[in-house]
């Protein structure tokens, strides 16, 4: 009974509307656009038949991973000074981490267009240094995507390795320090993979987000940047198919869960509600 | 039986004494109330307290606003609620979500989507002789709405829509450009210099140009998707708005790209060194306005009125770039925007280009739109 209000948001804004979109896909479009409630598995036979479609998902796939791997590399340091710092401190570089966040996310991804254009901070700095005489090409390519990503994903997998490290008990690395071990060894033998939780919690999320991006390549990809979501958007807005939408839509959430079970087999799904309740 | 008819029976029946004094005031108070509600007054009484409009939002429905929407609301005492859009497909898949009667008028800016709208029913058929200024536009672009709905218009047809070739003087040579027309947008020379618009129809219409292919009839689409597929490798970004447009062409990212007329005439007013050139066979459309089903139609023909006021049209050329569709016969648009409007040659003419077949690429589209998302990821 207690449960009753949590159930009923999950059936209402989760479980309702996948089901609802689920049917969507079953049911036809005709030509003008306009969906006819009568079932038909035209939709589903176009995705499985075209190989496109499992290609683009492949290349979602390996820019979230990629995405989840730089911010695991640049956010665990990160997390781990706000652990060492003073409490002061601390909180002040937390605050400085969530500012960005107070600022429109489409607005912070267009900053990247002044920082990283031909005219853009970078290349002025370089040439100005004398490094470089034509710009460096970093706008519009794989490498301004990353850039974007990284910059929209980073704060959650920071603030999850850091609720992570906090939970590390430092009597343990003490003694681990006590029995011999140095400063880098304990850290390995010790600190790492009691923080593991925190992590995986934060890859999780970040792989999550960035697979569903839609934004950042639309602003700061350039020609054959199209991701999945991407897709989803052509069918549903310029095509005016909501049914292959609806199948694209429903696709995606499958292989997201599936991406959540796996972690919930290799981490334990405990994990994550530690994590929320620490 | 009109009014007078039903006052002087009434008046004979009073005097002859069939009816009392207040049996006759009584019928009298009823056939006026009737006739009031008959009468053209009767349209005013049933006049709603607003109506909406939805348009392509920013600077361009500020100048609406100022100089269409404020003047109407005067003169009629109806508020106009506005909301805005990106794209007539996005705002399409907003109609068929809301319910009936929330949308009234919309911007139109293609013949693509007026034939979309009206073949899902969405349109309500005006008569044109209640609006008499219509007289003094060219009535081809009525025509051709006319001909995509059955006889009937949904739309006011008043402006031009352009695209041509924009380019950077200082660093492209104008003269080349000219001479290549649309070949320039497939110049090796400008690799990595080149963008263009992120649209499965307009880079299918110039691909079939770059193949000396009619646009509205093509024969051979593997020529086509060869063509979009060399613009790939070349352009280093396809953009998917005017601002993005504007955006990359001022701050040094492209020197050339295919363009829309209005875009760069804010970028030139900017000081910006751009110029457009409009090649031979460039795609061209109409703009207008869009009336959705269930719309009180008196006081759309109201707004309509001040809608196609040459001064409100020049103005609008003057702040916003727009292209009045008048007849040339019957309106002389002034030296000082034929020199600088979307669409008029360097001589002050106005060049037409070619208008898209809607029914054509409306039975094309499925197929190519698709096509098109695949050549533009794989290449």
């Amino acid at each position: 009974m207690l449960a009753a209000p949590a159930v009923g948001c999950v059936v209402a804004f989760i479980l309702l509307p996948v089901l609802a979109m689920a049917l969507h896909s079953f049911w036809l479009r005709d030509p003008n656009g306009i969906v006819i409630q009568q079932f038909t598995l035209t939709s589903w036979r176009e995705f499985l038949d075209d190989p496109f479609y499992l290609e683009v998902l492949g290349r979602t796939g390996r820019l979230a991973a990629i995405t989840t791997l730089i911010c695991a590399l640049v956010g665990y340091p990160v997390a781990y000074t706000l652990i060492l710092m003073p409490d002061r401190f601390r909180a002040l570089m937390i605050l400085l981490l969530f500012l960005p966040s107070w600022i429109s996310f489409v607005v912070r991804t267009m900053s990247w267009l002044h920082v990283l254009g031909p005219g853009g901070l970078v290349n002025l700095l370089l040439r100005r240094m004398g490094v470089i005489e034509e710009p460096l090409p970093l706008l519009y390519n794989d490498f301004s995507i990353y850039v974007g990503m990284v910059h929209y994903t980073l704060t959650y997998m920071v603030l999850n390795i850091y609720i992570g490290l906090q939970s590390v008990d430092r009597n343990l690395v003490d003694a681990a320090r006590t029995l011999g071990a140095k400063g880098w060894h304990a850290f390995l033998e010790v600190t790492l993979p009691l923080s593991l939780p925190g992590l995986m919690a934060g890859s999780l999320l970040v792989f999550i987000l960035a697979a569903g991006t839609y934004i950042t390549p639309l602003i700061l990809g350039g020609t054959g940047n199209v991701y999945y979501s991407n897709l989803i958007y052509e069918a549903v807005i310029p095509q005016l198919d909501w049914p292959l939408g609806a199948t694209l839509a429903v696709v995606f959430i499958v292989v997201l869960t599936a991406v959540i079970g796996l972690y919930a087999r290799l981490a334990g799904v405990g994990t994550l509600f530690r994590k929320v309740s620490a | 039986m009109d009014f007078h008819q039903q006052g002087e029976r009434l008046l004979a029946r009073y005097r002859d004494g069939d009816i009392d004094r207040r049996g006759f005031l009584g019928a009298l108070g009823a056939a006026c109330a009737a006739a009031g509600l008959a009468s053209p007054l009767a349209a005013y009484a049933q006049q709603p307290q607003s109506l909406r409009f939805d348009g392509w939002g920013g600077v361009g429905q500020q100048a609406l606003t100022r100089h269409i929407f404020t003047p109407f609301t005067e003169r009629t005492g109806v508020q106009i609620r506005q909301g805005s859009f990106s794209g007539w497909e996005e705002f399409l898949t907003r109609v068929r979500a809301g319910s009936p009667g929330e949308y009234n008028i919309c911007s139109l800016s293609n013949l693509v989507s007026y034939y979309t709208f009206t073949q899902g029913n969405l349109g309500q058929a005006l008569d044109i002789s209640k609006i008499p200024r219509f007289a003094s536009y060219d009535q081809r672009g009525l025509e051709a709405f006319k001909r995509l709905s059955g006889g009937e218009a949904c739309a006011v047809p008043f402006q031009l829509t352009t695209i041509g070739i924009a380019y950077n003087r200082d660093k492209v040579d104008g003269a080349s450009v000219r001479q290549q027309g649309v070949q320039s947008l497939l110049n090796d020379r400008y690799r990595g210099r080149i963008v263009g618009e992120n649209n499965w129809l307009r880079r299918i219409w110039y691909a079939a140009l770059q193949s000396g292919q009619d646009p509205n009839a093509i024969r051979d689409m593997d020529a086509v998707w060869d063509r979009i597929r060399q613009s790939r490798r070349l352009v280093t970004k396809y953009w998917g708005s005017g601002a993005e447009q504007m955006s990359l062409l001022s701050n040094g990212t492209a020197d050339i790209s295919d363009a829309w007329g209005l875009r760069v005439f804010h970028l030139r007013k900017q000081g910006h060194p751009i110029d457009i050139v409009y090649p031979q066979g460039i795609y061209t459309d109409i703009a207008g306005m869009f009336v959705f089903r269930g719309t009180p139609l008196t006081p759309v023909y109201e707004m309509f009125d001040i809608v196609l006021r040459e001064e409100v049209q020049f103005a609008l050329a003057e702040q916003e770039g727009s292209t009045p569709l008048f007849d040339p016969a019957k309106v002389d648009v002034p030296q000082a925007l034929r020199t600088t409007l979307p669409g008029y040659d360097e001589e002050g003419r106005l060049r037409l280009g070619v208008f898209p077949d809607p029914v054509y690429w409306n039975g094309h589209g499925d197929a190519w739109q698709r096509r098109y998302t695949q050549v533009m990821a794989r290449g």
